[in-house]
């Protein structure tokens, strides 16, 4: 950061390498619109570009990333919540995924049918979560940041996020009940039991 | 520990960031409580399936738009100064106009002031002053003089001699 800081444009493309997947998939994850989280990325970047001047070592490089990231999605979803609903398209859209199940079960239709379904439960369960919940959420569940972490980004108290995390656990439980059966079935091999370690 | 004890607790045994012995101690509650063993199953079960939602994967055209979007010029501290200098402007200019008016004013008002306060008028200048009819209905030389005079019933008006 201290040689983009002095306009060394290298460095600054070994950062964009190192983070764009988490940043662009926190904002995805936000905004649920490919385009638009591509668009946000790159706006992203651009505003830690002009930002480097002010940036202090003492911020953790990847805290102060996202926190550009959070204000963006944030200023995203409350234009679009003024101009227009989010479409169903939006929240089901076909984007491009590293991992798609669907290409490991494409023998099986009814599988990979019900797959999709599953992950559209999955999106629309996670958009319906509140704002806060839902940043908390994508940076402790996606981006692997700690309590600690998510606080310093949130420019919150780590009790605050141990609050948002346990209430977004809850809606989240109850949005997906119905598919807990299939779940149950095995197919997500998930370990129900209270974990002895 | 008591069942509303851990149920606060759940969430960060799950993100597994409970102390040791405050994991401990919620474990061995949820051996002995079905209840919220119950609970500790349900939102663990959908707080895995939260992560089967897959990564997006960027597009390599990413980092070309950002470099090409690049400001020629390295990074400066300019930012910061436009984000302050606007409001900051606006605040001196509104002050300027203020101020500016307030010394109009204050010439304006003492200009009109001066025929009369000057000390040093003559009494001639003063009554020469004195004698302007500004506020006649009629001044004289005007068309509603010459109208007032001709009319029979009118007679001298104002501040006619």
């Amino acid at each position: 950061m201290l040689r983009v800081k002095q306009g060394d444009e290298s460095a600054f493309a070994a950062l964009v390498e190192k983070y764009q997947r988490p940043v662009m998939n926190f904002i995805y994850r936000m905004v649920l619109n490919t385009a638009e989280a591509e668009d946000l990325t790159q706006e992203a970047f651009l505003r830690a570009y002009r930002a480097a001047p002010r940036y202090r070592p003492e911020a953790r490089l990847s805290t102060w990333l996202f926190r550009i990231a959070i204000n963006l999605a944030l200023k995203k979803l409350r234009a679009g919540r003024r101009n227009r609903a989010l479409s169903l398209n939006q929240i089901f859209g076909a984007g491009r995924r590293s991992s798609e199940p669907a290409a490991a079960a494409e023998s099986q239709p009814d599988v990979q049918l019900e797959q999709r379904e599953m992950l559209r439960a999955l999106e629309a369960a996670l958009h319906e979560l509140p704002e806060r919940q839902r940043i908390a959420v994508t940076l402790q569940r996606f981006e692997g940041f700690s309590y600690h972490e998510s606080a310093e980004t949130m420019g919150c108290s780590i009790e605050s996020v141990e609050s948002l995390l346990g209430r977004a656990k809850s809606k989240l439980r109850d949005s997906l009940a119905p598919y807990a059966p299939v779940h149950k079935a095995g197919r997500l091999e998930v370990e129900h039991g209270v974990p002895d370690g | 520990m008591e069942c509303r004890t851990v149920r606060n607790k759940i969430s960060s045994l799950i993100d597994g960031e409970l102390s040791d012995d405050g994991a401990r101690a919620a474990r061995e509650h949820l051996r002995r409580c079905r209840t919220c063993a119950l609970e500790y199953r349900d939102l663990a079960s959908a707080w895995e399936l939260v992560a089967a939602i897959p990564r997006m994967e960027p597009s390599a055209a990413l980092w070309p738009v950002i470099k090409e979007r690049i400001p020629q010029a390295p990074a400066t501290g300019l930012p910061q100064l436009r984000r302050w200098a606007f409001p900051a402007l606006a605040t001196a200019v509104c002050a300027a106009g203020i101020a500016f008016g307030v010394l109009l004013g204050g010439w304006m008002q003492a200009g009109e002031r001066a025929p009369l306060a000057r000390a040093d008028d003559t009494p001639g200048r003063v009554q020469n002053f004195q004698s302007i009819r500004h506020f006649s209905d009629a001044p004289p030389g005007s068309l509603a003089e010459g109208i007032l005079v001709s009319s029979p019933s009118s007679g001298k008006r104002g501040n006619e001699p």
